[in-house]
């Protein structure tokens, strides 16, 4: 039985992805890792296919799809050996915002062209000093007649390059209670004074074009305002349910392909004894509780995706599903790493990509910390 | 051994003062990302007489332990974990040579050795070999005029640059028993017929490089036979009880380099109005790593000083081995998660001691073999039960 009631129409849309990533993502992924880019054109050809923005509504030029295609999408990008097409950031991250607090205007104007792929966007919080304690930020934005004017820098901005609207957190200098002071404005690219800075130089993700963004009295219109002035910390606060359960469910995905390919590998592969790797009992135990660890998560998590999708509270939940699935997949390529033995060492086994890529789950969307000092405040401890 | 003498605890100084003159943050950085091989640190490390000080004076050594040798790992990764792996590993296999080799050989090579004028590669594994060196398919045999090499070698560390491979080989001669027919030879890198693959990318320990090798009737002098390996490999274990040595005790500097780097962050940064290093939990993460890190150097210590005292412990070496990776993996995986974002990027350097902390408990025997070893000795023979 399973938790989650895939259609027809899902599964439909599972298995035409599915042969698009053969096709369109996984032959390019090495290609992408080297340049440490993710072509523009990938974008659109997503976009063109129907895999961007599934959920926006038809009127601005979405395919008003249930969440359960964005699920979809996260599991099966995690299926492709790279991280850099972060197609969710996009479609269930940042977008929302301008869905849910943009005015009319400002959705006709930009959403359709984040649904054909177009425009690639980011959301931009974090500063040099200002990473878990977010409300700390020093980026300003004041208000001047008809326009807004933006300074200060932000770091660590994923599609930080491709980028051709951003979401941008900054305070207002005048407002004295923190909580009250962020707001959210958008950002198009080649605004005079938006400055691109440099691509961060990562351990993994090197597909992804993380970097710096400057903001060097950067005029925008006064429309680009999201929601009400000084309401940023709450829209950020009722989007990031949905963002850290994207990160819980790419982390079980990402595992249990990590996982399959490692059996694959392990069942084929002669041992100096002669018999397949997987013979070794403590080879197998392993697999079966790495397995069991997958399965625990993706039950929790599947849980998890019926109740955000039936509207339900579930912040503690999500939060902890962030925490326990991103170190779960960390343990799960670690442990793999241990039974390929030496070809492990060389990147040619993708398990070395892949303990690349994942060592940042624990940390970006909120670390690992703050996850459990969100949970214990919602427990009331 | 709970305390250092005077003379390890100068030296543990002297290599400390050394990498920091000498290991340039950025240089390393870049070395690391083009896959370069650390030459001239190198020739500096062995100038000063870094390389080799296991190896007798009369070979250009220092005359000293494996407990020096290890000291001198550990200093040095401390500084610059890549570096300092690159500069240990690039005599690797010369041990054989050290404890079984002729005297001739011994002087033509190892003061060359500990001297870095050249490089030397061990070359055991194989595709289809495992941990015990079962299923070596390389093949020497004996002519009049020396000995012929035919077989081909994986992931051969420095395999590119070594001047000299310390190789595995089945004896042609004696092939009737599947184990009992081994022998190791030393074969110079500029003999006819060897042919050196492309280099693999790696995911650490990038300066050095790791390839295959095809020996295609490679003829070498019948001297360089070294030692023919008996039934119960002694010989085998005995080096590779110094190579785990080797192991734990570079992995014991990078857990301490990736420590040292993260008591200075988070004394520095601050969130919340805090430096990171006030909040409970951070200050349990150092006692962690603090804990794990002096485990992992006690038990390197004492199984260097096994293999000192004349009485080498395999299984205390595999232990210390397991023990110090593991350690060195989660201590760097936690440095990282202390950095937060920084720590994921080159720049913080961490991620790099990651990186090379997971490829040293990969290399050489596994882990799983390992603890078979150690519950052979632990265990012993059992009787088997009668049906
Ligand atoms: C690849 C990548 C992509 C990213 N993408 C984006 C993006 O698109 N947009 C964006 O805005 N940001 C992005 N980030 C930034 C990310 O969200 C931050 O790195 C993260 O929030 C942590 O902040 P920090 O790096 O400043 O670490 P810090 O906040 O400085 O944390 C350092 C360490 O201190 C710990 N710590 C902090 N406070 C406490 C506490 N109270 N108790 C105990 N421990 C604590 C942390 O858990 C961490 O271990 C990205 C980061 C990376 C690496």
């Amino acid at each position: 039985m399973e938790i989650l009631e895939y259609t027809d129409e899902h599964k439909e849309f599972r298995n035409r992805l599915r042969e698009f990533a053969i096709k369109e993502i996984i032959p390019l992924a090495d290609e992408w890792e080297e340049n440490h880019l993710i072509p523009k054109e990938i974008w659109q050809k997503m976009g063109k296919a129907g895999f961007l923005c599934t959920n926006v509504p038809s009127e601005y030029g979405g395919h008003g799809l249930d969440f359960l295609y964005s699920v979809i999408i996260i599991e099966e990008l995690s299926r492709t050996n790279q991280s850099g097409l972060v197609v969710s950031l996009h479609s269930d991250i940042v977008v929302p915002y301008i869905t849910s607090y943009g005015s009319e205007e400002i959705k006709k104007k930009y959403i359709p062209g984040t649904v054909t792929g177009d425009t690639i966007t980011a959301v931009a919080m974090t500063e040099p000093d200002a990473g878990s304690d977010l409300v700390s930020m020093k980026t300003t934005a004041i208000h001047d007649g008809d326009s807004v004017v933006i300074n200060g820098s932000k770091t660590f901005i994923s599609n930080g390059i491709n980028c051709g609207l951003v979401v941008v957190a900054a305070c207002d200098p005048e407002e004295p209670d923190p909580y009250r002071s962020i707001s959210l404005y958008i950002v198009e690219e080649g605004t005079p004074g938006f400055e691109k800075g440099k691509k961060l130089d990562k351990m993994g993700m090197h597909s992804q074009d993380t970097s710096e963004l400057f903001f060097n009295n950067c005029k925008i219109p006064k429309e680009n305002l999201l929601g009400d002035k000084g309401g940023g910390f709450i829209m950020l606060m009722e989007k990031l349910q949905q963002e850290r359960l994207v990160c819980a469910i790419g982390a079980v995905a990402g595992a249990q392909y990590i996982l399959e390919n490692t059996i694959d590998y392990c069942k084929n592969t002669l041992s100096g004894s002669g018999k397949p790797l997987s013979k070794s009992q403590a080879t197998r135990f392993a697999i079966v509780e790495m397995s069991t660890e997958v399965k625990l998560g993706k039950t929790f998590v599947d849980k998890l995706i019926a109740e955000h999708m039936n509207g339900e509270n579930v912040v503690i939940e999500t939060s902890m599903s962030k925490y326990w699935t991103t170190e779960m997949i960390k343990r799960t390529v670690d442990r793999c790493l241990d039974l390929t033995e030496d070809y492990g060492i060389s990147e040619e086994c993708l398990l070395g990509r892949a303990m690349r890529d994942v060592r940042v789950h624990s940390i970006f969307a909120g670390t690992n910390e703050i996850m459990k000092e969100i949970c214990s405040k919602f427990m009331g401890l | 051994m709970f305390e250092l003498n005077k003379m390890q605890k100068e030296i543990r100084k002297s290599v400390r003062a050394f990498a920091k003159g000498e290991f340039e943050k950025e240089q390393c950085m870049e070395m690391d990302k083009s896959c370069k091989f650390p030459e001239s640190q190198k020739n500096k490390a062995a100038d000063t007489g870094y390389l080799g000080v296991h190896f007798p004076e009369e070979f250009n050594g220092g005359s000293l332990g494996v407990v020096e040798n290890a000291l001198i790992a550990e200093e040095l990764c401390i500084k610059d974990s890549t570096t300092g792996c690159a500069i240990m590993l690039s005599i690797m296999g010369s041990e054989f040579l050290l404890r079984y080799g002729s005297d001739s050989l011994k002087k033509r090579y190892l003061p060359e050795l500990s001297g870095g004028k050249i490089i030397s590669s061990e070359a055991f594994s194989e595709q289809t070999s495992d941990s015990e060196f079962l299923n070596i398919n390389t093949v020497a045999e004996k002519t009049d005029s020396g000995w012929v090499l035919n077989g081909k070698k994986a992931n051969v560390i420095n395999g590119d640059s070594s001047d000299i491979f310390f190789i595995l080989c089945k004896i042609e001669e004696n092939q009737d028993g599947r184990d009992n027919s081994l022998a190791v030879f030393l074969v110079d890198s500029s003999r006819s017929g060897i042919i050196v693959d492309e280099k693999k990318d790696s995911l650490g320990l990038r300066m050095l490089n790791w390839v295959d090798i095809t020996f295609n009737n490679v003829t070498i002098p019948l001297e360089n036979h070294i030692v023919s390996i008996g039934n119960d490999k002694k010989e085998l274990y005995l080096y590779r009880s110094e190579i785990l040595v080797q192991i734990a005790a570079m992995a014991t500097g990078i857990a301490k380099g990736a420590y040292e780097r993260s008591l200075s962050y988070i004394k520095l940064r601050e969130q919340f109005g805090k430096k990171i290093g006030e909040f409970q939990i951070t200050r349990h993460k150092i006692a962690e790593m603090a804990t794990q890190i002096e485990l992992a150097s006690l038990i390197t210590h004492k199984a260097a000083q096994t293999i000192d005292s004349g009485k080498p412990d395999y299984a205390i070496c595999a232990m210390a081995k397991n023990s110090a990776t593991r350690s060195a993996v989660k201590v760097t995986d936690e440095a990282i998660q202390l950095f937060g974002g920084y720590g994921f990027t080159s720049e913080y350097e961490v991620e790099r001691y990651y990186r090379d902390a997971k490829v040293l408990e990969l290399l050489g025997s596994s882990k799983s073999f390992l603890k078979d070893k150690i519950a052979d000795k632990e265990i012993g023979r059992i009787k088997k039960s009668k049906k």
